[in-house]
């Protein structure tokens, strides 16, 4: 993309944050990281690679979200509710971006399938009934069932990039917030909030799923409260030799 | 407890002839643990205000890399040994003072499909026999003997090296090995009592030894040096043994390792080739493209997730060889480092008393 055609797309893609601040006051906050994985993903997508050249440290006191999480139904968005909001915000953004003639309208108009297509990914990447997080000063791991774990190696950094042939990733601190943002092919783009109640009983998780065809993103929150599994009576270990080898808690194999 | 009337008793003792002496007309070879090349620098933008700062690398990478940094060594061992065209050949994690042939190696590339070593060989006197880097890919070998040495996905990149080194012994003289011997216990009587042998032994600009003069054959000080080194070896053969039992515990995990590694990187270059070359067939934007996009994207996340596991799987299994290697390397180490400076002053305390 030649750099003039960049600043025009990093531009708008400021303004879109800015209209969202107004809109949805959770979005703003992790607004800064949606611009610089948006403006890096116009970059060389090659082979997963590491960017930390430009990152600055974190500040050290890091929320710890360490723990297992399952979902809490009844403070999780119901996506139906959900989807009717949604569907009346685009409306009422269509409307409003028509009258004020501010450029900022759907491409095309309104896409039925790409809005309907949109918030069917949307539902189905936010199911996540139960997570497993792992977390010390290096990283952390959040294990999600039926899906790829969320991963970040933040080390001393404030946030990471990193890119492959499908796409550019960036996560990182945002103040207490873990940020997880992705610029996908196609115009997808995916960004995961996870921050903490202050009794550290309650995980929230918003998930915030755009597409370059629809002007308003769907925004879903999720939460999550912490229990204790059962107890494992044995203690598996990864082998390359043997596979899985497990012992039985408190005896030696 | 003072050890020094023992170890004087030890040096006053008859030396029992070993395999490793010097003089035998064999180059001794002594092959230091690998280091792996240090990361491309991080690039600082002229106008940075803060310094960029250090990603720690994951547990299972590091397991990997520092079991790598003995395993290739021992390795070289092997091949050279299997010529029997050189002397005693060891692995050795300290600098040795007194090798006739010292190498040294760099990994600048491994990740099972490609090595590529940066080998640095000189000898006593100074003459470099090699310095250079030598690539190969993994194939996959077997011999109809099934002899493990030779059975190795690289084994044609060892015998590459091997062969360079043997074309430079075949190139020497009985009178230039003789002299890398001679030097080599210089050096070492050097570092031991260097009142003693400094007269002996200079270098020029370029490092290259000059023998001024010789000690008289049975000039007391040497025969002692000859009886600490033959002493030294004893301690040296026993950590050599506790890399060659960590060599035989990890080669069937870290050959294992390899082969999926390498299986991994092939079919994730394939897939991630065919994506990209065969483009979407859906409507952007529609739910099947979106739906693609991100299965795409998952499906490089869940191998990078395959090649931790790798590395946790191999980390899991070598972990424990590798602490007690740890442990052997320092305890004897710890022991040969006191028991260095313990020869090195009572040698200084006789060469006093004989000069008086």
């Amino acid at each position: 993309m030649p750099a003039s055609g960049l600043f025009t797309h990093c531009l708008s893609l400021a303004m879109l944050c800015f209209r969202l601040l107004h809109r949805l006051l959770i979005l703003g906050s992790s607004c800064m990281l949606l611009f610089v994985t948006a403006c890096a993903s116009d970059q060389v997508a090659g082979p997963a690679a590491l960017n930390t050249s430009a990152a600055p440290k974190h500040s050290g006191a890091l929320t710890d979200f360490s723990g297992h999480w399952e979902k809490n139904y009844q403070l999780s968005d119901d996506f139906n509710t959900r989807f009717q909001l949604y569907i009346a915000d685009i409306q009422r953004t269509f409307t409003q971006s028509n009258v004020e003639a501010t450029g900022f309208s759907p491409a095309g108009g309104v896409n039925a399938d790409a809005i309907n297509g949109l918030a069917r990914f949307a539902e189905e990447i936010t199911r996540m009934p139960l997570l497993d997080i792992t977390q010390d000063a290096a990283g952390i791991d959040i294990e999600r069932e039926n899906d790829f774990n969320l991963r970040c190696a933040y080390g001393e950094l404030l946030y990471v990039q990193s890119s492959n042939a499908f796409g550019n990733d960036l996560c990182g601190w945002n103040s207490e917030r873990m940020v997880f943002r992705m610029q996908l092919g196609g115009g997808l783009a995916i960004s995961h909030q996870i921050s903490l109640s202050p009794d550290g009983g309650q995980l929230n998780v918003t998930t915030t799923v755009s597409s370059d065809l629809v002007a308003v993103p769907v925004v879903i929150s999720n939460y999550y409260t912490r229990f204790n599994p059962p107890e494992d009576n044995y203690d598996c270990q990864l082998t390359l030799t043997r596979n899985r080898v497990c012992t039985q808690q408190g005896r030696s194999q | 407890m003072r050890l020094w009337p023992l170890l004087l008793v030890m040096l006053l003792a008859p030396v029992s002839s070993t395999q490793a002496q010097s003089g035998d007309g064999f180059v001794d070879v002594s092959i230091g643990i690998f280091v792996h090349s240090p990361p491309a620098p991080v690039v600082v933008a002229p106008n940075a205000t803060k310094t960029p700062a250090a990603v720690a690398e994951p547990k299972q990478v590091a397991a990997v890399r520092t079991a790598e940094t003995r395993f290739l060594p021992m390795y070289l061992r092997y091949r050279l040994e299997q010529t029997g065209n050189f002397g005693a050949v060891r692995v050795l994690p300290v600098p040795d003072n007194g090798a006739e042939l010292k190498i040294s190696g760099e990994i600048v590339r491994s990740d099972g499909a490609v090595l590529e070593l940066a080998i640095k060989a000189s000898d006593s006197t100074g003459r470099l026999w090699l310095d250079r880097s030598f690539s190969g890919n993994a194939v996959a070998s077997e011999t109809l003997s099934g002899d493990a040495i030779a059975e190795d996905a690289f084994a044609g990149l060892f015998a590459d090296i091997v062969r360079e080194l043997q074309r430079q012994l075949t190139a020497l003289s009985a009178d230039d090995i003789n002299r890398i011997e001679t030097v080599a216990l210089l050096r070492y009587g050097l570092g031991l009592v260097p009142e003693a042998f400094s007269p002996y032994l200079s270098e020029d600009a370029n490092g290259v030894a000059i023998i001024k003069r010789l000690p008289a054959a049975d000039d007391p000080i040497l025969t002692r040096i000859v009886s600490v080194r033959e002493r030294e070896y004893l301690f040296i053969d026993v950590v050599d043994a506790a890399y060659g039992q960590f060599y035989a515990d990890v080669k069937p995990v870290y050959d294992l390792w390899r082969e999926f590694q390498r299986e991994q990187t092939d079919s994730s270059a394939a897939r991630t080739a065919r994506e990209l070359a065969a483009g979407s067939d859906f409507a952007r934007g529609s739910y099947r493209a979106l739906q693609e996009s991100y299965n795409n994207y998952r499906w490089t996340k869940l191998q990078e997730l395959y090649v931790d596991e790798l590395g946790e799987g191999f980390t899991n299994e070598v972990e424990p060889t590798s602490l007690q290697l740890d442990d052997s390397v320092f305890r004897l180490s710890g022991t040969l480092e006191q028991q260095y400076r313990d020869w090195r002053r009572i040698l200084a305390e006789l060469f006093a008393l004989e000069t008086q």
